[in-house]
């Protein structure tokens, strides 16, 4: 019986020190949607690059969420709760990605039509390059200015999935009380180096993960960019962010941990001087209670499907 | 109010490593003098950056070369502690073993996956006098070799731009050239800083489009060539 089972979106996100020191934009985006009726939210951040050639991946990351938003719109709408999840699984990692690019290259042809490279972000662009051949990237593949990465989630009455393009990461927290990643991390994805949007053929580094509802129920998801987890000290207090998260909510309610989201998100900002972004969805019952007893995390409460 | 979720918040490692040269060559003119005296001059400068970025926990570390490469400081250890002894110079240019060793240091563990890129600044007069070629593979073999930010300084005119500008295995950045103390002090002092500064700046991906390495800024100095005495 899942009737009666809620879905919410928390999110917040603060721009880096750089980012507020110099009166630039924060490059992260976030946007979802949360459809009660249906029991769904679907979850998407990005985070822009921000280096100099990605001198528009605020506009890039904004372009992305929204991108993703639509695409996986019309995906939860397209299967039914009884479909083998292995074709969900298949047909989000094989359909959605090329169409979250398709859109996203669309949104960006759209943007460079209506306002092109402008004199001052060309130069500033070719100061910062050495040799002749990278000063032509801009111009030869202009779509390198809006970079961006790209983190979705989705819960719907027949599972919960998600994907992913670069770096950033997805924990979710099932009844097991121990925090998972469900997509591998990307090794590419360290250090300064990221996949892209941007990227030829970018549909193929997505990494994606569908679990149906009758094998797991999920409690928490938590995604966020990068310069979350660069916060922490380690990944064992990074791993332990998603229970207290859940804890915290059930215990000073949703509208009360939304409030105190971008303070708290500051402080992760301060560390790791980058923007950060962080979204939750958090599955409880309609009174409010978690479909797991928070003490006894390995109770299961609900009763299943 | 509630506490914030999650455990302990901390600064990433910064690793910043002098890569030096310490052969029998560079005794002549006053050469290791004025390394001496470039990394001392440096110091505060450092420190000052570092104070500047709270996100970066810079640490330092001093790597030699002669005859076989041996720590000079040998232990990751903070800036504001960080004491520079001077060097002394004798022996042969064994750069490729520098590179095998400082390899072993960039693997995980002991460093971190959460490190920002370390900053490694070469500097020799010479010519190397070992297997260059597999110390530098082992280098750029390990994934924090390879992405780290690599900086060569070329002290007078025998040193081997070649060989320095495998190392930095970047187009976009060339070794830079010290013919002179007062050059010297002005390339050890910007890597110290400014590079340093790029380095500890949150990840602004290059992506794999860029190669990705941090972008850099080129030096702004312009040597006078009548004051060479390298």
């Amino acid at each position: 019986m899942t009737t009666g089972n809620i879905m919410r979106v928390l999110s917040a996100s603060v721009p880096g020190r750089k980012h507020r020191m110099g009166g630039t934009p924060n490059q992260d985006a976030i946007a979802w949607v949360e459809n009660l009726e249906r029991q769904t939210a679907i979850l998407c951040l990005s985070d822009g690059h921000g280096n100099v050639g990605g001198f528009r991946s605020d506009r890039g990351s904004r372009f992305a969420v929204q991108a993703a938003l639509h695409s996986l719109e019309a995906f939860i709408a397209w299967f039914d709760p009884g479909v083998d999840p292995i074709k969900v699984q298949d047909a989000l990692l094989e359909r959605v990605p090329r169409e979250i690019v398709r859109r996203w290259r669309d949104a960006v042809a759209s943007d460079l039509f209506e306002r092109p490279f402008k004199s001052e972000e060309m130069s500033r662009y070719f100061s910062s390059r050495v040799n002749a051949s990278s000063r032509w990237e801009a111009v030869l593949n202009p779509v390198a200015a809006y970079g961006a990465t790209l983190l979705a989630v989705f819960v719907c009455a027949a599972g919960w999935g998600c994907l992913q393009l670069g770096d950033g990461d997805i924990l979710v927290l099932t009844g097991s009380d121990q925090p998972f990643r469900p997509v591998p991390v990307d090794e590419r994805c360290r250090g300064v180096e990221t996949t892209s949007l941007c990227l030829p053929e970018a549909w193929r580094d997505f990494r994606a993960a569908f679990l149906p509802r009758q094998d797991t129920e999920v409690r928490l998801i938590l995604a966020a960019t990068d310069g979350y987890a660069n916060s922490f000290k380690d990944e064992a207090a990074f791993f332990q962010a998603p229970r207290d998260w859940l804890r915290t909510i059930r215990t000073e309610g949703v509208d009360e941990v939304e409030k105190k989201m971008p303070e708290w998100l500051a402080d992760h900002s301060a560390m790791s001087g980058d923007d950060v972004t962080l979204g939750l969805i958090v599955r409880e019952l309609e009174d409010g209670r978690d479909i797991y007893e928070l003490n006894e995390g390995d109770k299961y409460e609900s009763g299943g499907d | 109010m509630a506490n914030r979720p999650g455990g302990e918040l901390a600064a990433r490692p910064l690793h910043f490593f002098f890569i030096t040269d310490c052969s029998g060559s560079m005794a002549a003119d006053g050469k290791i003098q004025a390394l001496n005296n470039a990394v001392r001059e440096a110091l505060p400068h450092m420190r000052r950056v570092a104070d500047e970025n709270p996100n970066a926990q810079v640490l330092l570390r001093a790597l030699k070369f002669s005859n076989g490469a041996q720590w000079h400081v040998s232990q990751p250890t903070p800036v504001n502690d960080f004491e520079w002894n001077d060097l002394s110079a004798d022996g042969q240019t064994d750069m490729g073993r520098a590179l095998s060793v400082l390899a072993n240091e960039l693997k995980m563990p002991p460093m971190s996956e959460r490190a920002l890129p370390p900053v490694l600044v070469l500097i020799s007069d010479g010519q190397p006098t070992d297997d260059f070629s597999s110390g530098l593979k082992n280098l750029l073999e390990e994934p924090w070799g390879r992405k780290a930010v690599r900086v060569a300084i070329a002290i007078g005119e025998d040193a081997n731009l070649k060989v320095l500008q495998d190392f930095i295995d970047n187009p976009e950045i060339r070794p830079l050239e010290a013919n002179n103390p007062e050059a010297l002090l002005y390339y050890i002092r910007w890597a110290s800083t400014v590079v340093l500064q790029k380095a500890s700046e949150p990840a602004n991906p290059a992506g794999l489009i860029a190669g990705g390495v941090v972008p850099i800024p080129l030096p702004a100095h312009k040597s006078d060539p009548t004051n060479d005495v390298w």
